[in-house]
């Protein structure tokens, strides 16, 4: 009760200036003592600017006196404030407080009253105050200072027992200057009312005794005053003395009456306590005593008449009290609704604080479920160690093992495999598990891999030196690897968590494989295809030394050059050669699958399913295309078998992860027999979309049988060299294994056999252009007779080819052969006619001439239908063959008759050229100077039956002769030609008799010296003697 | 023994890095098969491996093919430590890709701790002039920052894609070469003080 009474009266009437007029006080305030809620707070009761004096120092400036440049100048400090506080416990304290800003300050140091060692008063700015050491302070001006000094001392005096030493402090004159001071700040000038209750000479003599009196009559009136504070929120309350509380009112008198009473009985109590005190002063006797209080009575009534005079002027300061209470009112209402404010503001506060709090609580329920979600995260990739034992420790072998491996390697992929976001990626705990299960993970990828690897080249090694596969002759077998197969299809589950894993390792794996397979590939390989020409294949003697070739290098001039007959001994009968190359039309053999044929199994047992065999005796020989065309089949199967395995061994092809492997009881049977067991590796599959997939599974096939296609080219190379047109039947099989892979997905073998097939055709195209070389060279060479041996050639080789051609009607080797057939018949017959009519070996060039085309193109015709070559891209040829032929014949009997008749036939046709001109009617030929009688009778007589019979005879010789070297084959062209003749030589016989009796009379009676009677006598003759020659 | 010294082939290991799509796995390709893949397949991890010549000699490139936003870190790491060369490939057609080349450069380097790895700046699709969005002045200038070559290529007309690899595999190999000879050098010292 005691402190806050202290605090209200203090911060009410002590307050130097006016708080409102003050900007300064309420800038501290505002900034130092503002805050009220706490209860630390402190209100501030006065304060004053000074400035400190010191040595000479940073943070001091000098100060010129105001008052003029007489004074001294000093070092000052920059202004300081003393602000007097007290707390709401009463205690009081003085800081000084500097300015750091505009209306920021800052308190620097903090004192209580009972740190004040002493006060000295120095001048009438100046002051010094010994605390902890001396300061020493100035002030603005001398009122501001002793008002200061005043309130500090009745600080001082109210809260402590002992003052601090007072030194040249005249208290009362301090008094008197605050007093005028505050007058003067209130604008009025009363000095009554400060002489009144005390006065003058008592002051001076009792100075402490009216100090406390003063001091107390204050003390009361603010008691007074504060009582009503609390309740004075509201400008309405009126104040009344004890705390009553009634409307005032706004009449000045009624007021001033309800003033004058409570300080009256006021006087009254102070009197008893003054009494009380002076009791003290009591030991004095009673006349002095008396004395005095006559003394004091007296001069107390000479005030009070005085006052009593003066109670006008007292009214009005009463008054103007009144009115300074009203004003102190309305500060303290503004007080109150600064405090309303402050409190509202705190009310914000508040409310901010308690959604602050709601905040932190959602915070907190979203860290624990944070917490439970990483503790979950953590939990799902969480590995347990057994797992990882496993990955280190389990055995490779069993299918057991290998089961609880996939299992195992799925679970820390899975982990591994987990989609983190960055910010789940990056912490530590995170980072840390994936980095350990990283590590396990790439150790198990090599654990698996050098297992792998070893056990691959062990088998690669093993099958390298397994003497039962070694081949020989009769014995020609490419060996299937279902073992190797069926061991390492177990680890297919593995193998495509290595890919998935460990790409490199993955990649590196069938790099194994293949290099190591590729072993046993190579080798097997080329020893198959060594037994296979070295033993079975039946080659000519001399290379090219064969029916169906037109040319040889080999001969030099070839066939040809041996002379007039043109053909040789190995080539008169085709029949010959076929007994002793035993070529096929086609392969009717099968590849044989050794398992249906138990007898074959005797040399190694049981060869397996995919062993395959070609079927030879001992000395069995095939022909070179056949021979080619059966490895050609085997090596295929092997490959798109071979092919197929990778395929799903290292799951190439198919779009499948480690879990769906594992999770697909189809794929992933129990145990490595079932795995086995679920292959297809003998049907052609589909072509992959996959391009990235085919390429890499090409690339892998041509390491893996990079032997194959070089075997396979020197087998093609050979037969070729052997016999060139070999390349055809080669080029035939080849199309035929395209043709079975041309939708599946074995680019390797797709691409090898394209490479085989364009050097096959090279090597057709390569033989076609020799043969027209030498067809072309042949006219300069032959000696023009007989049937031309390119024309006995070609029948045999369109034969031939259409032999290999059947059943293959629409392939490309159909399209080179016919072309070829095109470009070679246009050379031949070319050849043909531009050698007939350069021919010197005749009696008769142009005779002769016609011989050589009759025998050839009649060869040809004849030898074609004989073959029962019928090829649509050769009929037109056949046609003019023909044609030419029966041209080329019909002239020739023609020529050899008109050789024979000739004046008759010059005579006959001067007389049909005669009638047919018109020029004359029949019957006038005979006036005509050189068809007369006599001229007939001349030209009938030069051919008597003796010299025809003679001439005839002598015909035949010729045309034999002509006809000798076809003969010789029997064509019977001969024949054909003299049955022409003779059918000439009645034909123009018929004529010329006929024109004798049209343009004769009969009465000339001339006749044909020899009838047809006589000419067929001659004819049969001539039969006759050459029957059985 | 013809297995033997294919399988005592140098082998050089080159790791393909960049953004997704900006043509890796078709540079990749090109130089291994000589084929342009048309269609987009965002790539996982794939591994390739060739025999060639380089300089005369006969040696194995083993070329890793990986994903431009690879999710699993660790892995990828995994995949770097294994690198001894890189080609950074960005688009030419496709600036992102280029801002994106220096985290790689970044990530190759705090995982290898080694900023002398073999290291090439690729700029892809050089082929597609009117969508240039990169100029070869900045990539230029960005590998010279980076000490590294600069080079740009076109895996659809398999513009400078032999010699990418080619340049990349002679620093890989001049580095092993060096880094035996220093070997040798320090046995000697060795021998010397012995
Ligand atoms: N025109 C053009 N297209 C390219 C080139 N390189 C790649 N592409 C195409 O860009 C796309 C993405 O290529 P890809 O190699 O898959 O990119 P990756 O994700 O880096 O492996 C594919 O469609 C490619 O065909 C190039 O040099 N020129
Ligand atoms: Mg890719």
């Amino acid at each position: 009760m005691a402190s806050s009474r202290s605090r209200g009266a203090l911060t009410a009437s002590m307050a130097g200036p006016k708080a409102k007029d003050d900007p300064v006080r309420q800038q501290l305030i505002q900034a130092l003592f503002a805050d009220s809620s706490s209860s630390t707070a402190e209100t501030m009761m006065t304060y004053v600017k000074i400035y400190e004096e010191e040595k000479a120092g940073k943070d001091m400036k000098v100060l010129a006196g105001k008052k003029g440049s007489t004074e001294r100048t000093k070092m000052l400090s920059k202004p300081r404030y003393l602000c007097l506080t007290v707390k709401s416990n009463g205690k009081v304290r003085l800081h000084k407080v500097k300015k750091t800003s505009a209306t920021s300050y800052h308190i620097g140091r903090t004192w209580h009253l009972d740190e004040i060692k002493s006060i000295e008063n120095v001048d009438a700015r100046r002051w010094t105050v010994v605390i902890n050491r001396p300061y020493a302070w100035v002030t603005d001006a001398p009122e501001l200072k002793s008002d200061f000094m005043m309130m500090l001392l009745k600080v001082l005096r109210s809260n402590l027992k002992r003052l601090p030493t007072l030194i040249n402090i005249d208290e009362p004159a301090l008094a008197t200057q605050f007093n005028v001071a505050r007058e003067a700040a209130a604008g009025t000038s009363n000095r009554s009312q400060r002489a009144a209750p005390i006065p003058g000479g008592i002051a001076n003599s009792t100075g402490s005794f009216v100090q406390d009196f003063e001091n107390r009559l204050s003390i009361q009136t603010e008691r007074m005053k504060r009582s009503a504070a609390p309740s004075s929120s509201s400008l309405n309350s009126g104040i009344t003395p004890g705390g009553a509380n009634s409307p005032r009112s706004d009449q000045s008198g009624a007021r001033m009456i309800e003033e004058q009473e409570p300080l009256d009985e006021i006087a009254l109590l102070n009197l008893e306590e003054l009494l009380y005190d002076m009791d003290l002063a009591s030991s004095e006797d009673g006349v002095a005593l008396e004395t005095r209080l006559m003394n004091e009575l007296s001069a107390l009534e000479m005030t009070n008449v005085y006052s009593i005079i003066e109670s006008d002027e007292r009214i009005k300061d009463v008054m103007s009290e009144l009115d300074k209470g009203i004003e102190e009112l309305d500060d303290m209402d503004s007080w109150l609704s600064l405090y309303r404010q402050e409190l509202d503001s705190m009310g914000d506060d508040i409310r901010q604080i308690e959604s602050q709090n709601r905040g932190l609580q959602v915070q907190t329920s979203n860290q624990a479920s944070l917490l439970r979600e990483l503790e979950n995260l953590l939990l799902s990739i969480t590995i347990p160690d057994s797992v990882l034992e496993t990955l280190k420790k389990e055995s490779l072998e069993r299918d057991s093992s290998i089961r609880r491996l996939e299992e195992a390697s799925a679970e820390i992929q899975d982990v591994l495999l987990t989609k983190f976001d960055e910010d789940v990626a990056g912490m530590s705990a995170v980072h840390n598990r994936m980095e350990h299960y990283s590590f396990h993970c790439d150790n198990f990828a090599g654990r698996l891999f050098e297992f792998l690897r070893t056990k691959i080249q062990n088998q690669a090694d093993h099958y390298l030196n397994d003497k039962q596969r070694s081949l020989s002759k009769g014995y020609l077998v490419m060996f299937g690897y279902q073992v190797v197969e069926r061991y390492f299809i177990a680890y297919r589950g593995l193998i495509l968590w290595l890919r998935e894993m460990d790409s490199r390792r993955f990649t590196d794996l069938q790099m194994q494989y293949v290099n190591n397979m590729n072993r046993l590939y190579r080798k097997e390989i080329k020893e198959f295809f060594n037994i296979l020409s070295t033993h079975h294949v039946a080659k000519l003697e001399k290379p090219d030394d064969s029916e169906f070739v037109f040319g040889s290098s080999y001969h030099g001039g070839g066939i040809i050059a041996r002379g007039g007959t043109a053909i040789r001994e190995s080539l008169s009968s085709p029949s010959d050669l076929t007994g002793r190359i035993p070529w096929r039309k086609r392969s009717t053999r099968e590849i044989q699958d050794p398992n249906v044929n138990p007898s074959t199994r005797s040399h190694t047992g049981d060869l397996g399913e995919s062993s395959r065999k070609i079927e030879v005796g001992q000395e069995e020989k095939l022909s070179i295309d056949e021979a080619f065309a059966q490895a050609l089949t085997i090596m295929t199967a092997l490959a798109s078998r071979e092919q197929n395995y990778m395929s799903d061994l290292f799951t190439l092809t198919k779009m499948m992860s480690m879990r769906m492997f594992l999770d697909d009881p189809q794929l992933n049977g129990n145990g490595s027999t079932a795995k086995y067991a679920q292959l297809d590796l003998e049907t052609q599959r589909k072509p992959t979309l996959d391009l990235k997939s085919s390429k890499r599974l090409a690339q892998l096939m041509g390491i893996l049988f990079d032997g194959l296609s070089v075997e396979l080219n020197n087998f093609a190379e050979m037969g070729v060299k052997n016999e060139s047109i070999q390349c055809v039947g080669m080029l035939i099989s080849v199309e035929r294994a395209q043709k079975e892979i041309v939708d599946s997905d074995q680019g390797f073998l797709i691409t090898m056999l394209a490479q085989l097939h364009t050097k096959l055709v090279g090597m057709f195209e390569k033989y076609v252009e020799e043969q027209l070389k030498f067809i072309e060279e042949a006219r300069s060479k032959t000696k023009r007779k007989g049937v031309l041996p390119f024309m006995r050639i070609f029948p045999r080789f369109a034969q031939r080819m259409e032999a290999l051609l059947e059943g293959n009607e629409s392939t490309e080797a159909r399209q080179l052969i016919s072309a070829a057939y095109d470009k070679l018949v246009r050379v031949m017959f070319e050849s043909t006619e531009a050698l007939a009519k350069e021919t010197v070996d005749f009696d008769d060039k142009e005779q002769g001439s016609h011989v050589v085309n009759i025998e050839n193109m009649h060869h040809f015709y004849s030898e074609m239908r004989l073959r029962k070559v019928k090829v649509t891209k050769l009929e037109s040829y056949m046609k003019y063959a023909k044609t030419s032929y029966e041209s080329h014949l019909e002239t020739y009997v023609r020529g050899v008759v008109r050789r024979s008749l000739s004046k008759l036939l010059d005579f006959f046709d001067g007389v049909e050229g005669l009638v047919k001109t018109k020029t004359s009617a029949s019957e006038d030929v005979g006036f005509h100077l050189t068809y007369n009688k006599a001229a007939l009778k001349k030209v009938v007589a030069l051919y008597p039956p003796s010299v025809v019979r003679k001439d005839l005879l002598h015909l035949y010789r010729k045309v034999e002769k002509h006809f000798a070297s076809s003969d010789e084959e029997q064509e019977g062209l001969l024949q054909v030609a003299w049955r022409g003749i003779q059918e000439e030589f009645i034909r123009q016989h018929e004529r010329f008799s006929r024109l004798i009796r049209e343009c004769y009379p009969a009465e000339a009676n001339v006749q044909m010296e020899f009838s047809v009677q006589e000419l067929l006598g001659f004819f049969s003759e001539i039969a006759k003697s050459h029957q059985y020659s | 023994m013809g297995k033997k010294a294919k399988q005592d082939l140098p082998l050089h290991k080159v790791i393909m890095v960049g953004s997704g799509g900006v043509g890796k796995s078709a540079l990749t390709l090109q130089y291994m098969y000589g084929d342009f893949v048309e269609e987009y397949d965002p790539t996982k991890a794939d591994s390739y491996r060739k025999k060639i010549t380089l300089d005369n000699h006969e040696c194995q490139i083993d070329i890793l093919d990986t994903a431009g936003q690879e999710e699993y870190a660790a892995i990828r790491d995994n995949y770097y430590r294994s690198g001894e060369g890189f080609l950074c490939v960005f688009s030419l057609c496709e600036y992102e890709s280029f801002v994106h080349t220096q985290e790689f450069k970044d990530q190759i380097a705090r995982v290898l701790g080694d900023d002398k790895i073999p290291f090439i700046l690729v700029g892809n699709k050089a082929d597609l002039g009117h969508l240039r969005k990169v100029n070869r002045e900045e990539a230029a200038a960005r590998a010279a920052e980076w000490d590294c070559p600069y080079i740009e290529t076109s895996a659809k007309t398999r513009h400078n894609v032999e010699e990418v690899y080619t340049v990349l595999m002679r620093k890989i190999q001049d580095r092993k070469e060096s880094a035996k000879e220093r070997e040798r050098k320090n046995k000697k010292g060795k021998c010397l003080l012995l």
